[in-house]
């Protein structure tokens, strides 16, 4: 009995030992499937976590030369693959294209055209429907030209009644308030005026077309209107967008109306742009007073006071302003946009050319602006582009992100030949930007050309049948003819700089890119006297030998030959930047205490920032006299995250200062203070986030006396005051209103029977008002106490056209001490 | 004493030789039943993996849709594979609560990074939303709307 049991135990034993190692076997496939399913799960959602992180904007979409210029930014934290893209033409359904991409943009990065290479004509007249697809799926679909569902849009008109002949502002708000998600590009849009007996020339938009408006993103429109009519007629302006849902239209009515009341008009005796509702507490205007501030200049809240503005050159000032200070008051501005607005020109020339008289430039085109006759900012010439089929094309960002002018082999501009072109005698400079198309023909193509009466003298700039650039001076003689010919073949899509300089007759040097590429020295006498036209991108009206590229600031020196030799003002022309690096200024806004010592607190610094591009700003003026509405934009904007306090007894400062470049180096000067200076948004100043109270001004008036105010009258008409017209204080604090009647005017009293002396155009008068009281004119009621207020004048009068009006000019806070 | 002996000697083979048996019999349906159990636990085991890890693997996008007119209303649908392993296509239904049209794809394969396009006639409406599902062999729906331009 034992031997059996042990044997079938073995026996047993092995079944047993048999089926553990097969549970144990399938125990162990079991955790290694588990392991792979779990590192798919893994990949798996790794990859689901990519798609949420990809993400792109679209940063810019334009259409030109009926290509489509689509600028894409990764925004999101890994790389993206575009892989294709789907358009529809939306004008007519089932034109549907599909095209394949390979491009990929890095994190943060953007790339640029992306859109370059498909073979896809898009006009700017028709609606496309676009959707961008990745390699991980993500698509994103966006509108060109076009809205698909209503717009919010809003249309004001500032102000909405105005005198004959004024000018003002029409605003259009579109904003993207989709429930699609849609994105729309290169929106422009539509205004029309209908007359309902007075008629409007406008001009604008700024901008046209809008290029990206995002879902809840807002693009506004401005134009500016004059408006002539009779008392009570009437305009209506209907704006829409180009291509939107029909009926998506809104209208604003304009009248022209007498001023009778300052709420009506809008308009100001003292302050052309700034009205009381235009004049808060976060605009601080930059004045040329200097006054308690510093050495330096004031900024506060409150409009110019005549149009005697201030013009700071940059190149011999910073430009820094205070806000006063007050030892009772702390003042709580909010985090947010701190946007400063400047107002200036640019010089013409890099330092090193800024000459006088016969060594100056003659004639100056820049082409930042699309007209038919383009600007010279010489103001010397005129310049007239072919028309219908032989117009070159404007592009807005044709060269350093500023405009050029795009010839299309037969197109042309040319340009009245006198005394400042005509040549006659050396010496002579011809410059000028050139951008040749690499697929241009292989034969002549002018950029420059000008020739005498007889046909047989010219002077002419172009690229010959190698792509060289070829300089010739044809005097007639064959012992009169020089040339200067580039080694290199600059049909190559690339922005290139021409210096061509004739020293005297009949000797030529060729400089491109800033280095000499060839000379070509006859001596001799061999003048050439131009007549007719100078035409550029051709040799004719008619287009012979027309360029194919991009042609832009086109600058010559009738009597001047450009000197590198000693002032390297090859160099310095060649490295000048006549687009959107025009300047670089430094900006630091920060909070100061009353001595403008800084505070050594990271938390009073709103911004320090160095380097800021300035775009070049010059086609509308001349910079040795700069006159009124000639003057450039710029908003340079900061953001705080944090609230800023300007404790009692500190001050608010900004200091702009001039970053000159080593070579090329442009100039810049700003206004300042001038009533004169209307358009865009006015005068220069910084505006701050909302804060809780007006920052102190410069006013001060002592309650024991008489206060004296003076008031600039700007024209054209000359001005009476009434009897009733006061000033009026309002306390910060409370609201409560204190006011006293203005009784005095230039030494003459005010009264029921009597009005003020005529304040002449252009002139300034001083008023005297009574100590202000809670009721005016009643000395038993309270005498207005120290403390902070708001100040506000308001006038009654009428002038001299037999118009009346009543306003309200805001002088910001002072201090009633 | 000798005979006795020599019985009881027959009988303990005999008897050890059914026990042996018995158990080895035993033993062996045992093993062959635990192998059974085992190997169809594993092929479901298996079943299910694969079917899980493709699922988890396959990525489908309803890449764009657009309408047509001529010669008679359609929708096109274009589809993307961004997964990880190939599918294959095999419904589309179209529905915007007036029509209801569901299309057999037979050709519907696409391998990883291919896309695949179908026109589907189809009386859209400027004003009924599609709702538009796609299905896959391995039971995975998709679905996207899109309305009539």
């Amino acid at each position: 009995m034992k031997h059996r049991r042990g044997l079938t135990t073995v026996v047993g034993g092995v079944f047993f030992l048999i089926v553990i190692i097969t549970a144990a076997s399938y125990l162990t496939y079991s955790m290694n499937l588990f392991e792979n399913f779990s590192e798919n799960v893994f990949a798996a959602g790794q990859e689901r976590e990519n798609r949420k992180k990809e993400a792109f904007d679209i940063s810019k979409l334009t259409i030109e030369n009926n290509k489509i210029n689509l600028d894409i930014h990764n925004s999101g934290d890994i790389p993206v693959s575009f892989t294709r893209l789907w358009v529809e033409n939306m004008t007519g359904v089932d034109e549907v294209y599909r095209f394949d991409l390979n491009s990929t943009v890095t994190t943060g990065n953007t790339v640029q055209n992306i859109l370059e290479n498909i073979p896809f004509i898009a006009l700017p007249t028709e609606n496309y429907k676009m959707k961008l697809v990745t390699d991980r799926g993500t698509t994103k679909e966006f509108s060109v030209n076009a809205s698909t569902e209503p717009l919010h849009l809003q249309l004001f008109a500032l102000p909405e009644a105005v005198p004959t002949n004024f000018k003002s502002t029409i605003l259009l708000s579109v904003t993207n308030n989709s429930t699609e998600n849609t994105i729309y590009t290169n929106i422009q849009p539509i205004l029309s005026p209908i007359s309902l007996g007075a008629v409007a020339e406008f001009e604008g938009p700024i901008p046209a077309p809008h290029s990206v408006l995002e879902k809840g993103e807002t693009a506004i429109f401005e134009w500016s209107y004059r408006i002539t009519g009779d008392d009570g007629d009437k305009i209506r302006f209907d704006a829409s967008v180009l291509n939107g849902v029909p009926g998506n239209i809104v209208s604003k009515v304009v009248t022209v109306q007498i001023i009778e009341f300052a709420e009506e008009s809008g308009s100001s005796l003292v302050s052309k742009f700034l009205t009381a509702e235009s004049a808060p507490d976060d605009v601080l205007i930059f004045h040329k007073e200097n006054f308690d501030a510093l050495g330096e200049r004031q900024m506060f809240s409150s409009t110019p006071e005549d149009n005697v503005g201030e013009i700071i050159d940059f190149n011999s000032t910073s430009a820094i302003f205070y806000t006063n200070t007050d030892a009772n008051v702390t003042i709580n501005i909010p985090a947010g946009n701190w946007n400063t607005i400047l107002r200036y020109i640019s010089s013409p020339m890099p330092e090193s050319l800024m000459h006088a008289g016969l060594d100056r430039e003659t004639m100056s085109y820049h082409f930042e602006t699309d007209l038919d006759s383009p600007l010279d900012t010489t103001t010397n010439t005129v310049m007239t582009l072919g028309t219908g089929t032989n117009r070159p094309l404007w592009n807005s960002v044709g060269h350093q992100g500023a405009g050029a002018y795009e010839f299309s082999g037969n197109d042309f501009a040319s340009i009245a030949i006198n005394d400042n072109n005509d040549l006659d005698s050396s010496p002579a400079t011809t410059s000028g930007w050139f951008n040749a198309d690499s697929s241009g023909p292989s034969s002549d193509q002018v950029i420059y050309y000008g020739e005498s009466s007889s046909g047989n003298d010219l002077y002419e700039i172009f690229l010959d049948s190698n792509g060289y650039l070829v300089y010739r001076i044809d005097a007639g003689n064959p012992s009169e003819i020089a040339t200067c010919t580039s080694s290199v073949n600059y049909r190559d899509n690339s922005w290139h700089h021409f210096v061509a300089i004739m020293p005297s007759d009949n000797d030529c040097e060729l400089y491109v890119d800033g280095l000499l590429e060839d000379t070509d020295i006859h001596g001799g006498n061999g003048a050439i006297a131009l007549t007719g036209s100078i035409y550029i991108g051709a040799r004719d009206n008619i287009g012979t030998n027309g360029f194919n590229g991009l042609i832009d600031d086109v600058i010559h020196w009738d009597n001047y030959a450009l000197d590198e030799g000693t002032d390297n003002e090859v160099t310095d022309l060649f490295n000048t930047n006549y687009g959107v690096d025009g300047h670089l200024l430094d900006f630091n806004i920060k909070i100061v205490d009353e001595f403008g010592n800084d505070l050594g607190n990271s938390n009073k610094t709103i911004t320090q920032t160095f380097d800021v591009s300035i775009p070049y700003s010059g086609d509308l003026g001349e910079y040795a006299a700069p006159v009124s509405d000639i003057w450039g934009q710029f908003n340079f904007s900061a953001v705080t995250s944090e609230a800023k306090i300007i404790e009692s007894g500190e001050r608010l400062m900004i200091n702009m200062t001039y970053a000159p470049k080593n070579s090329g180096n442009l100039n810049m000067k700003m206004v300042i203070d001038d009533t004169d200076v209307v358009s865009g948004l006015g005068n220069s100043f910084l505006q701050i986030p909302s804060p809780d109270r007006g920052l102190p001004g410069y006013g001060a008036y002592d309650n024991s006396a008489r206060g004296t105010i003076s008031i600039f009258n700007p024209g054209p008409t000359d001005n009476w005051i009434k009897y009733q017209s006061r000033v009026v204080f309002e306390d910060e604090d409370t609201g409560e209103p204190y006011a006293a009647f203005i009784d005095n005017a230039d030494g003459a009293t005010l009264s029921p029977d009597q009005d003020s002396p005529p304040i002449l155009a252009n002139t300034t008068a001083v008023y005297e008002f009574e100590r202000p009281r809670s009721q005016p004119g009643n000395v038993a009621s309270n005498l207005i106490p120290e403390g902070r207020y708001q100040m506000f004048v308001f006038l009654d009068g009428y002038d001299s056209a037999g118009n009346i009006f009543l306003q309200t000019t805001p002088l910001g806070v002072v201090r009633v001490t | 004493m000798t005979m006795r002996r020599k019985r009881r000697g027959l009988a303990t083979v005999v008897s050890t030789g059914i026990l042996l048996s018995a158990v080895a019999i035993m033993g062996s349906m045992l093993t062959a039943w635990s192998n059974s159990i085992f190997a169809t636990e594993q092929h479901q085991l298996n079943t299910v993996y694969a079917e899980g890890v493709n699922k988890l693997n396959e990525f489908l996008v309803i890449e764009h849709v657009w309408f047509g007119n001529n010669p008679s209303k359609f929708v096109n649908v274009t589809m993307s594979n961004v997964g990880n392993v190939g599918l294959n296509v095999t419904k589309i239904t179209l529905d915007n609560s007036i029509d209801k049209t569901s299309l057999l794809v037979t050709d519907g394969g696409i391998v990883r990074g291919d896309d695949f396009s179908t026109e589907i006639g189809y009386n859209w409406t400027t004003t009924e939303p599609i709702e538009i599902t796609v299905t896959t062999e391995k039971g995975t729906i998709y679905q996207t709307f899109a309305m009539g331009p």
